[in-house]
């Protein structure tokens, strides 16, 4: 008989490989989709005036609470505290809601990143429970128990409705966390980070609060009118439905060109302009200034969250997905009409100026309805703006000569700056040699 | 539009031919800047240090003028001092270098900062790094490279114009000014002539303690930056703010904060922070009446220890008549008024 090898995971293993790399914000944005998933499940007509997140922290305390539904007993025993999603969790499916909790493990690694003591207390419409965790004690306890224990529990119940959704405290923050939660600065990054990741339940009337301030729901854009009309193209991969939506906006901001790509109405990637969303391979360039106007939205949906091309934490993608893989190639597409859009205009003032010429109500919020709107697959992607469709193409010409030549010549043409030695001299020559072909 | 009002003003001496009709205030002597500099001084000099301040190095720029430069080094007996110059003719600076003890150094700021200018980590260092340019991000990064580089018990001060239009556009315009570091809270109607300063104010504190944060997780140190100083003033039409922070460990800021600076009615009164209420951070007002010589001799003769209204009900009596607020104004600054135009010999 051979002797047995324990490979039985420890507490603190498992812990520190939880943990290890998620990055506060994202761990912060995970607690709040768990609210945001309560809010689908409570709402399911999408409508969630009247629902809020709130999260209140300084540098000892943080604290989580909404008024999302909250979450029933036999969820909190059976899933929500274990790790990983056990197969029988079929329910989610047949709702046919579009959730973000995938994996099973965003709001466990979120709370054993930010603290090493956490309480969460919940109200349903019929249920409540506490639960407290230390986790220190928790690891000390023999590996194999890996529960927690609920510390109140009641059932059948009639609660009122301004007592219902969950709260979740961590009195004691990891001391490096609490260094940084204590930041001015960082308050700021959240709530830009909590923003620019926004979800269309913020669009729908959620509202989010970290610390007394409201997040604003500010939509992309891109212009959509008779002269201009975005790259669409739309299908489905297995279980996923994807949808892509490229176009230009205003030159002004080239720190939000790029690629955007959401899962279930939750953000994952803002503004790539790396080779994750195909800049730089496979004929299409890599991303440069001259191409700020650029602008591509996919938006990826599924029933089956697990399926989404999502990686673990939701701050990236996973290249391996096969909904990610099918998809990049009219990614690349979309990338490439703009990009030849961009570049026959030679001149990228003139795409500037063709586009401050256009009227206000062509830059179109990409909100809910103008995404519905924007159906019908369009592949060839045209810009063909009065102004633009007049212009003359102009190039540059760019060259060296002594200086002792160039002063010259510019006494001969008395002119007195470079500028007008290359122009007149071009002209002179055009006059002279080229007109008589015609 | 806000690059062209960085180009006005680049130096003091540019300041000095502007020129506006509608002005009470002779511009060529700056009454208010005269003043700030002396409360500068009276605060770093009743500070308790953990070194004499005389040991202490002077950063600035110093213009062709060095009033700062002359002051500091005749108060504090400071010997060692930098004057930090982008542009200009050398040759000019050199040979209006009041004092042998001051060294140029030809470059921007930033450059001046990381690698122009030697810092040991040891030795600390005033550093008054006054643009009078209207203020724009750039700055906030000096003031917060300064912030990573002085040694411990180092004061870095900053000034600059705060004209900024906010009529169009604000958002665009303060996102501009302050990039990240402007408070996500901040909405439009925030934003106002008056709270401009507020919000650049936090703006600034938000990154110098973000640099130290980095700082400290570098050096495993434990140093904070405490505000000690937050003015507006101005000399003619344009609004200027100053900004000053003292970078030390906790023993060390707690002794500043019970030293006899904390008594110089313009060392800032620490204030809890607030997400959206910028009414909490009220600067202190620097502001010099225009008064005759005799009657400031008869506002002298009573003071200290008469209230405001007395001096008034006094000087009405004498038939001496004058405002309320310019009498406010000048008992708020008399110990360091400017009792005669203040000119230097050297330059």
């Amino acid at each position: 008989m051979n002797a047995k090898v324990n490979a039985n995971p420890t507490k603190e293993f498992f812990i520190s490989m939880l943990t290890r790399d998620v990055d506060i914000k994202a761990a912060i944005l995970e607690l709040i989709d768990n609210s945001i998933d309560g809010a689908k499940r409570l709402r399911p007509d999408g409508k969630y005036d009247g629902l809020w997140v709130k999260i209140q922290y300084d540098k000892s305390r943080f604290q989580i609470s909404d008024n999302c539904g909250g979450i029933p007993i036999k969820v909190a025993t059976e899933y929500a505290f274990r790790f990983g999603r056990p197969n029988d969790r079929a329910t989610d499916s047949e709702k046919k809601q579009y959730y973000t909790g995938a994996f099973g493990i965003g709001m466990k690694r979120s709370l054993f990143r930010l603290g090493s003591v956490f309480s969460i207390e919940s109200f349903t419409k019929n249920e409540h429970f506490s639960m407290s965790v230390d986790v220190n004690e928790w690891v000390k306890n023999e590996d194999t128990d890996w529960s927690f224990e609920l510390s109140e529990e009641q059932k059948n119940q009639d609660y009122p409705d301004e007592t219902i959704g969950t709260t979740i405290v961590i009195p004691s923050l990891n001391e490096n966390i609490s260094k940084q939660l204590s930041l001015m600065s960082f308050e700021n990054d959240l709530i830009r980070y909590i923003e620019s990741f926004k979800t269309t339940a913020v669009e729908n009337g959620l509202q989010i609060i970290v610390n007394g301030t409201r997040i604003d729901f500010i939509p992309e854009h891109l212009f959509f009118d008779e002269n201009i009309v975005p790259y669409v193209n739309n299908g489905t991969i297995g279980d996923v439905s994807y949808k892509i939506i490229a176009g230009l906006a205003p030159k002004g901001n080239p720190e939000k060109a790029g690629w955007y790509i959401s899962c279930n109405g939750r953000l994952v990637v803002y503004a790539d302009k790396t080779s994750l969303t195909g800049w730089g391979e496979d004929g299409v360039r890599h991303y440069h200034p001259s191409l700020a106007f650029f602008r591509g939205f996919i938006i990826f949906e599924s029933v089956d969250s697990e399926k989404l091309p999502w990686n673990t934490s939701k701050t990236s993608i996973d290249t391996s997905s096969v909904a990610y893989i099918g998809v990049k190639p009219l990614m690349r597409e979309a990338t490439g009409e703009i990009i030849k859009a961009c570049l026959s205009a030679e001149n990228e003032d003139l795409i500037s100026d063709s586009l401050s010429k256009m009227h206000p109500t062509s830059l179109v919020a990409l909100n809910t309805t103008n995404i519905a709107r924007l159906s019908t697959k369009q592949t060839h992607f045209s810009f063909s703006t009065p102004e633009y469709k007049e212009r003359i193409i102009m190039k540059g010409i760019s060259y060296q000569k002594s200086e002792e030549q160039i002063n010259k010549v510019k006494g001969v043409l008395k002119v007195s700056t470079n500028k007008d030695v290359g122009s007149k001299t071009f002209d002179y020559f055009f006059e002279r040699e080229c007109l008589d072909d015609e | 539009m806000l690059d062209r009002k960085r180009l006005i003003i680049s130096s003091k001496e540019s300041a000095l031919t502007m020129s506006n009709s509608g002005e009470k205030i002779n511009y060529t002597v700056r009454p208010a800047k005269s003043v700030e500099r002396k409360i500068i001084c009276e605060i770093v000099e009743n500070a308790e240090l953990p070194t004499p301040i005389s040991n202490y190095r002077y950063i600035g720029f110093g213009s062709f003028y060095f009033v700062d430069f002359i002051l500091f080094h005749n108060t504090l007996n400071i010997d060692k001092m930098i004057s930090i110059e982008r542009s200009g003719k050398k040759e000019r600076f050199d040979f209006n270098k009041p004092y042998n003890c001051i060294e140029m150094c030809y470059m921007d700021c930033n450059a001046a900062l990381i690698h122009g200018i030697p810092f040991d980590g040891e030795n600390p260092d005033i550093v008054w790094l006054d643009y009078d340019s209207s203020f724009c991000k750039t700055m906030i990064n000096e003031i917060s490279t300064a912030a990573q580089k002085v040694a411990e018990g180092s004061f870095i001060f900053s000034s600059f114009n705060v004209d900024i239009d906010c009529t169009s556009n604000p958002m665009d315009t303060m996102n501009e000014i302050c990039g990240e570091y402007l408070p996500a809270a901040i909405q439009a109607k925030h934003i106002s002539g008056n709270n401009v300063c507020n919000i650049i104010f936090k703006s600034i504190v938000a990154a110098v303690e973000k640099s130290i944060y980095e700082r400290n997780s570098r050096y495993s140190s434990n140093i904070s930056a405490t505000t000690v100083f937050y003015v507006t003033y101005s000399d003619g039409i344009a609004k200027m703010m100053s900004i000053g922070f003292y970078i030390a460990n906790t023993e060390n800021s707690a002794k500043l904060l019970s030293s006899k600076s904390v008594q110089c009615p313009f060392f800032y009164k620490q204030n809890a922070w607030s997400a959206t209420d910028l009414n909490i951070y009220r600067p202190s007002e620097i502001s010099v009446p225009c008064l005759t010589k005799a009657e400031i001799r008869e506002i002298n003769k009573l003071l200290p220890g008469n209230t405001n209204d007395d001096i008034l009900s006094t000087l009405t009596a004498k038939g001496i008549v004058l405002n309320k607020k310019d009498i406010e104004r000048y008992v708020s600054i008399y110990k360091y008024y400017p009792n005669y135009f203040d000119a230097s010999f050297y330059t």
